[in-house]
């Protein structure tokens, strides 16, 4: 299956931060047949291990998505709500949203929204004539669906699912591998990476990679400034403001990317994080490394990225899983 | 049958900010005690009582309360005043006039000062002074910095239902908790089931001070479950009706990433099943109690956090409703007879 099937399949299920079951089920049957065993845990995260006699190494990619939480409903049916995970409010207004039942919604401003100064507490959910299958607590995520057009990915949910895609992928071509590889699926990356940082204990890992999307910066008046751009490659992460990554993993990674012809890029992120934070500082610490997605417009209903850096990305991990 | 004001009244009299636990945890142990085969105070302040079923390979429940309160820091004196910090989050307009005691040996008495009425000009009148332009007047008693301080406040009864005192926040959880392991004998032959799990209750310290009594707690237990119950806001006339909930009308079951999903369904229906009044909480991303540290402790653990709303948080005079404290018990012990046995 080429990639942008897969990535359009896994970014059409249901799976925000904590409630990650239905995610999980995708990830584990796309699986099939190509990890020796596949466990889930307490939090939800799902790790497929393809055994090795060699090192212990960990790749991390969260399966959750950025979600509406409803936290209250009026008389008429209008539902307010908040964020699981990083929100601007920018991006939310005029969203097309769905429930875990399939239930359709659209994101409107209330007569208090000040288009200067947005502010979640002024928007609503309106889901029309299902407003009566929707309770207090239930959950929404972007509902669109994912397309491709001259080589680029126009899709909800590029964070994260084309990076859980891009590990299938890369899991799938590795059949006998030299380390002892362990594909971490994790839970709750959006609240603070809690799955990565439950994994990580349990797992004990020589050394990880985590993977994930970062802000490229090739947009009209892009803050803050960044070399990363769409079609460069799969990006090398040298830090976030979770992690400094460990220089090993990052000349590997670079090494590697040089010697079999990948194209790749070097990455800082500012301003945010990603499974590698709560990885290395596992227990006595573990060597950390990232490996990147370039994508635009995080969190909004429309990312943008490269089929091709997706590629890259798959051609990096199963390169890093050598180490 | 335990007398819950009585209870609250004893452990709210106690000053025990975050990190000064001692006194408190000494008082909540002898309460404890009875309800287990062991209790400890361990390295961070919390109070640890083990309460095992029987069973071989029983899962572990942990059963959390924190104990601590806010209060205050003296951080030095000027002409005999005492300049301070808010230890823990605290509004700076409860402050002036506000009777403190300084946990000294024996303890210094004090009166956040003030100017009266009178002779306040315009600007003085307006003005929102912060924690770190007033000073406590304890005529001249020496209060060595670093010395914690607490609100002066008798708990007392508001009404028949209504209980008015500082850091009922979370003292009157931790009753509940007391209250819910009375209940658990009385319950087993109504519902036809012994209690197949092992409970731990945890008087935690430090939650006041970033949830770290119970990272410390949960990293050392490691249970299976955890139930964590706090307070949360009840409502009043300037509250918005979003995330608030009224003095009477049970606790609420927390709803969210943190809160495991099961567990909080499973509560939930047996809430509904017994007839006992709840709401649900939506709690986003951080809960802001200590199920945020406990649900990721080690390889993990489901929990669930129950909540007793309550009015003027953080000041002398929080006021809960003793019957959202019995309501939480009770789902809190039927809760507890559903687990073991079985994988959840």
């Amino acid at each position: 299956m080429d990639i942008f099937a897969l990535h359009k399949e896994l970014a059409a299920v249901f799976g925000p931060s904590g409630m990650e079951a239905d995610i999980a089920l995708a990830v584990k049957e796309r699986l099939a047949g190509a990890a020796d065993e596949v466990t889930t845990d307490t939090l939800g995260n799902l790790t497929a291990r393809i055994r090795g006699k060699g090192k212990k190494v960990m790749f991390s990619a969260h399966m959750d998505t950025f979600g509406l939480i409803v936290t209250y409903i009026d008389k008429d049916g209008f539902a307010r709500f908040a964020t699981l995970g990083g929100a601007e409010p920018d991006y939310l207004l005029g969203a097309r949203v769905v429930f875990a039942d399939g239930t359709r919604a659209a994101v409107c401003a209330d007569g208090s929204y000040n288009r200067k100064e947005p502010r979640l507490t002024d928007m609503y959910i309106d889901t029309g004539a299902n407003a009566q299958s929707v309770k207090v607590g239930d959950a929404a995520v972007y509902g669109g669906e994912a397309v491709t057009q001259g080589g680029a990915l126009i899709s909800p949910h590029i964070d994260n699912r084309a990076c859980c895609a891009a590990l299938i992928a890369a899991s799938r071509a590795v059949a006998r591998p030299k380390n002892d590889l362990y594909f971490v699926f994790t839970a709750q990356a959006e609240l603070g990476m809690r799955g990565a940082k439950t994994a990580a204990y349990a797992l004990e890992p020589d050394v990880a990679f985590s993977v994930d999307v970062t802000d490229a910066g090739d947009t009209p008046g892009c803050k803050p400034k960044t070399q990363v751009k769409l079609g460069g490659g799969a990006a090398v992460k040298l830090m976030d403001d979770s992690v400094i990554c460990h220089p090993d993993a990052v000349a590997y990674l670079v090494s590697q990317a040089e010697k079999l012809g990948i194209a790749a890029q070097r990455e800082l992120l500012a301003g945010k994080g990603t499974d590698a934070g709560a990885i290395h500082v596992s227990r006595a610490g573990v060597p950390t490394g990232g490996i990147s997605l370039p994508a635009r417009h995080i969190h909004s209903p429309n990312e943008i990225c490269r089929i091709s850096d997706i590629e890259d990305c798959v051609r990096l991990i199963i390169a890093a899983a050598d180490i | 049958m335990l007398d819950i004001p009585g209870i609250l009244g004893k452990l709210c009299a106690i000053g025990s900010p975050s990190g000064f636990e001692r006194p408190v945890v000494r008082a909540a142990r002898e309460m404890l005690s009875g309800f287990c085969s062991r209790t400890e105070q361990d390295a961070l302040g919390n109070l640890l009582g083990f309460a095992p079923c029987g069973e071989e390979n029983a899962p572990v429940l942990l059963l959390d309360a924190h104990l601590d309160e806010v209060g205050v820091i003296a951080a030095g004196s000027e002409e005999g005043y005492i300049r301070f910090r808010a230890h823990g989050g605290m509004d700076a307009r409860v402050f002036p006039a506000q009777g403190v005691t300084f946990l000294t040996d024996p303890p210094v008495y004090g009166v956040v000062a003030c100017l009266p009425p009178h002779i306040l000009s315009k600007a003085q009148a307006e003005a929102s002074p912060g924690i770190d332009e007033m000073y406590i007047d304890t005529c001249g008693a020496y209060v060595p910095p670093g010395t914690p301080g607490v609100f002066d406040a008798e708990g007392f009864a508001l009404s028949d239902t209504l209980y008015c005192a500082k850091s009922l926040d979370n003292r009157a959880c931790f009753a509940a908790l007391l209250r819910a392991l009375e209940l658990l004998p009385r319950l087993e032959p109504l519902r036809g089931r012994k209690r197949r799990c092992d409970i731990v209750v945890c008087g935690s310290a430090q939650e006041e001070a970033r949830l770290r009594g119970a990272a410390a707690a949960s990293w050392k237990i490691k249970p299976q479950y955890a139930v964590v119950t706090d307070v949360t806001f009840a409502a009043q006339p300037d509250t918005e009706p979003d995330g608030v909930f009224a003095l009477g009308s049970g606790p609420a079951v927390g709803v969210g990433p943190v809160c495991d999903r099961k567990m909080a369904e499973r509560i939930s229906a047996l809430a509904r099943e017994h007839g006992i009044p709840h709401n649900i909480e939506v709690m986003t991303s951080r809960t802001g109690t200590n199920g945020d540290v406990i649900g990721v402790a080690a390889g993990g653990v489901m929990c669930a956090v129950l909540s007793l709303p309550l009015r003027y948080m953080h000041t002398p005079s929080e006021v809960i409703h003793t019957g959202d404290l019995e309501n939480l018990a009770r789902l809190l012990a039927e809760y507890i007879l559903t687990l073991g046995g079985e994988a959840l």
